[in-house]
């Protein structure tokens, strides 16, 4: 049986940042994303604990930029999504969607 | 006008404490956002919170460690307390009529137990420390069973915390309850964290 990972809110809202900026996902976008997008504030220690998290599970890789000075001098870590990670992410989509899906109470507040 | 520079205590204990594998990146990403027009007050809470969560997740992915730590530094505090035995209460006793109430106001001159017991609490964390040189994280779980454990000292110092207000004379036992509160495990924290090798030594920065 295929190992089964079970993505959390905040670790679907760091894949779906990392995804949406592409090659520009480093921890300051991916944190404004998710503010801009979800209105959700974000600690840095908490998103790199996520991204670590999810490193390990193989759902996203990672590589060092160059240091730049307004960074005092230290190296942007891009992260990108890996084949197994977009697949994870379209597996909780159908799983999100198959749950909202014959809902009365949600399909009243839409109108 | 705001300085663009980092609050320079802050970054010391991100760079020296924050132990995740994407430590530089984490602390650049801090600055720069900081830089963008963020107050002093985000940078340190930004700080604080990064701590925190490495510590966290450090301790939950080294459970064993952290009972460890813990067995270790209160085995150390009970044989040092053995050791220590009536020793204090015997090097007092000369001084017994000279102390002044208002610096020893229990009468047993506490403060010289004081100055034998805080070196063993110190002890026992450099001791912590020395065994948990990759994991920083274990000297706060053992200073932070030592504030629990003295924390049952707090309902007194509440009623002191009152008392004081009324009569003047009870401030220097408040004084000496809040410093049994605190010493033994900010001396254990100092003495733990002092021991272990450079940060920049251990960062495992990844590829």
């Amino acid at each position: 049986m295929r190992e089964r990972f079970h993505l959390g809110n905040f670790e679907l809202f760091v894949m779906l940042a990392v995804i949406r900026l592409g090659k520009e996902a480093y921890g300051v976008p991916i944190s404004r994303e998710i503010k801009e997008r979800a209105s959700r504030s974000v600690t840095f220690g908490s998103l790199y604990a996520t991204l670590e998290r999810l490193q390990e599970k193989g759902l996203i890789s990672s590589e060092l930029g160059e240091p730049t000075p307004e960074r005092g001098g230290r190296a942007k870590k891009y992260f990108r999504v890996t084949a197994k990670g977009l697949r994870e992410v379209r597996v909780t989509q159908r799983a999100l969607l198959k749950l909202w899906q014959d809902l009365p109470q949600l399909e009243a507040r839409r109108t | 006008m705001k300085s663009s520079e980092s609050p320079s205590v802050a970054t010391w204990l991100l760079e020296n404490f924050a132990c995740g594998r994407e430590n530089h990146s984490l602390i650049g990403d801090i600055v720069e956002e900081y830089r963008c027009g963020h107050s002093r007050a985000w940078f340190w809470k930004q700080s604080v919170g990064a701590i925190i969560v490495s510590f966290g997740t450090e301790i939950r992915a080294n459970g064993f460690l952290a009972v460890r730590a813990v067995a270790i530094g209160w085995v150390t505090l009970y044989l040092g307390r053995v050791l220590l035995g009536s020793w204090p209460d015997m090097l007092s006793s000369p001084f017994d009529r000279r102390v002044p109430e208002a610096i020893d106001p229990l009468g047993h001159n506490g403060f010289i137990w004081w100055i034998f017991w805080i070196p063993v609490t110190a002890l026992s964390g450099w001791i912590v420390g020395r065994f948990h040189r990759a994991h920083r994280a274990m000297v706060f779980i053992f200073s932070g069973s030592v504030l629990l454990w003295d924390l049952r000292m707090l309902p007194w110092i509440c009623t002191l915390s009152i008392d004081v207000f009324s009569n003047s004379r009870y401030l220097p036992y408040l004084i000496s309850n809040l410093a049994g509160l605190t010493l033994p495990p900010a001396s254990i924290l100092l003495a733990g964290l002092c021991n272990g090798p450079l940060p920049r030594n251990t960062l495992r920065l990844s590829k």
